[in-house]
């Protein structure tokens, strides 16, 4: 029970990771480099799981995502599954809750490369991919890994918005922080330690390393 | 008949406006000049594609840059462009930023080492670029630009923020850059020693609009016929000048002689500071502020203030040299 809870933290930790990686690294490039007057409404937009209680955020993915939804049934003809209460669901809420914890510092390392070396690699004959290929990922590498890494972290620990949408379905939808939560409940507080402890050593380990590579930066 | 770039362009923005008509012969140096927020460097910026709020067309020689219809990007125009900074890519070294546009443009290897050799960066090329000093990141900027073989080079002020040293440190190098490779430049400054040296024609703007063409400079061809302990020395002439050129110098050079550089009388000059005197002759007077003066075995149009009587044509004159910005010519 115990590893079948760690084991579909980290599963869903490394897919909405990858996933996020993915979309966020055009939306934080378009967010550093755009003069856009929507810019301000998209920065609060990806922002707004900051502030938000999970619940919050959780409610409304649930009825989104209700078999009575377009969405929601539209997912069910295609898989034969309900996208709430299911893996699948959880990714969907992770991906939203964790958007900030992806974008911001990929964001921050692309503002950071500035306009002054993609205006020198367009007079030398790369064009925008190219030269966003060949200079502005290598420059802001440090950034997407702690994007990476953040990620992960935010979402291991995830506990309001997997609740809401996923509810606590052993094996199937009890990540670390809802097995913890039960723990506490039937009053194991062996489990609950056991799973507390690796929690908060993850996390130390998680935050220094991003310290270490932002340290890294400010020198190099 | 060299290539024309020829551009209509206007840009508007917060307090600015650029509106600019002109055909540049694309041979030798353009220099553009004016005071600060004149539109100097925007000019620049728009003929380069990186100002996408530009209207009005551009072209270079046959080719459409720009107009209603077309807008040909920047990394597609073949203009190499000097910034005010370096703008190294901090991440590659010295080899891969020179690497970097004759991959694109398919330029050869043997352009990269000939201009490796002509801007002596072999001992730079391992480098990476946060260990460069200022000169030298400039000097590798610009290899890193003529490597890419533009079809014309813009120079922004390449020599800003360089203290005087490393100001003729760098020099040599845009010489040989503009001149020695043929390549024509637009180059924007207002120094007076770079446009002095370098410029080949002169042209000023206000507040991002026209205003005229300023004077060519005046130059004197000489060449070194020895060295000695304070430098070369260089026959202008009959006339024989000592200027602090290392012994590598090149043997043969054009002075540029600026309009306070040089004083033209009726009788000897009498002992003092000058580099050399020459004897000259007056000829035509144009009436456009000029007046011609065949000097070392050529006719230059030299600045006459207003007011002063000018000689008959056909005097004898002796024209004294105080100043000048010394170029090699090969």
């Amino acid at each position: 029970m115990l590893l079948d809870a760690v084991w579909l933290s980290v599963r869903l930790s490394a897919v909405t990771t990858a996933i996020l990686l993915v979309i966020g690294l055009p939306l934080a490039w378009w967010l550093a480099t755009t003069c856009s007057r929507f810019k301000p409404a998209v920065e609060a937009l990806t922002a707004l799981p900051l502030v938000l209680p999970p619940t919050v955020l959780g409610f409304y993915l649930l009825v989104l995502m209700s078999p009575d939804t377009p969405l929601g049934a539209a997912w069910v003809r295609l898989t034969g599954d309900t996208l709430t209460f299911s893996f699948a669901g959880l990714v969907v809420a992770s991906i939203l809750y964790s958007l900030p914890f992806a974008v911001q510092p990929m964001q921050t390392a692309f503002s950071g490369v500035g306009t002054g070396l993609m205006e020198a690699a367009a007079m030398l004959g790369a064009d925008r991919l190219d030269a966003f290929r060949t200079i502005a990922l290598p420059l802001a590498r440090r950034g997407m890994l702690t994007a990476g890494v953040l990620t992960f972290a935010h979402t291991l620990g995830e506990f309001g918005v997997v609740l809401m949408v996923g509810g606590n379905i052993p094996g199937r939808t009890r990540v670390i922080s809802i097995e913890i939560f039960t723990a506490v409940e039937t009053l194991d507080y062996r489990t609950a330690h056991v799973l507390s402890a690796g929690l908060l050593v993850v996390s130390f380990i998680v935050l220094t390393f991003v310290y270490v590579l932002n340290r890294g930066r400010a020198r190099g | 008949m060299a290539e024309v770039l020829s551009f209509d362009l206007s840009l508007r923005r917060d307090g600015f406006a650029l509106s600019l008509t002109e055909r540049i012969p694309l041979d030798g140096v353009t220099a553009v000049t004016g005071p600060s927020g004149a539109g100097k460097t925007t000019l620049l910026r728009c003929l380069a594609g990186l100002e996408r709020g530009a209207s009005g067309s551009v072209r270079l020689g046959d080719d459409v840059l720009q107009d209603e219809t077309r807008f040909v990007p920047p990394h597609a125009r073949g203009v190499g462009y000097v910034f005010q900074e370096a703008r190294l890519f901090p991440h590659m070294s010295v080899a891969r930023n020179l690497a970097y546009g004759a991959r694109r443009r398919g330029v050869a290897q043997e352009r990269i080492e000939e201009i490796v050799r002509l801007l002596d960066l072999a001992p730079l090329l391992d480098r990476r670029p946060g260990g460069l000093s200022g000169g030298e990141s400039r000097r590798v900027a610009l290899g890193r630009v003529l490597a890419s073989q533009p079809r014309v080079l813009f120079l922004d002020e390449p020599m800003t923020g360089l203290d005087s040293a490393r100001k003729a440190e760098i020099m040599p190098h845009i010489v040989r850059a503009t001149h020695g490779l043929g390549l024509p430049a637009l180059l924007v400054s207002h120094a007076e020693d770079e446009i002095q040296t370098l410029a080949d024609r002169v042209l000023k703007i206000e507040e991002g609009g026209h205003a005229g063409w300023g004077r060519v400079p005046v130059r004197l061809p000489a060449r070194v016929v020895e060295h000695c302990d304070h430098g070369a020395v260089l026959v202008v002439g009959e006339a024989r000048l000592i200027l602090p050129l290392p012994a590598s110098a090149e043997r043969n050079w054009a002075l540029a002689v600026p309009p306070d550089g040089a004083l033209v009388s009726t009788g000897p000059p009498g002992p003092g500071n000058a580099l050399a005197s020459l004897q000259a002759r007056v000829g035509a007077v144009p009436g456009d502020g000029t007046v011609a003066l065949e000097v070392a075995g050529h006719t230059v149009a030299w600045p006459w203030p207003e007011g002063r009587i000018v000689p008959p044509p056909g005097s004898d004159v002796w024209f004294t040299i105080l100043k000048v910005y010394p170029r090699p010519t090969g």
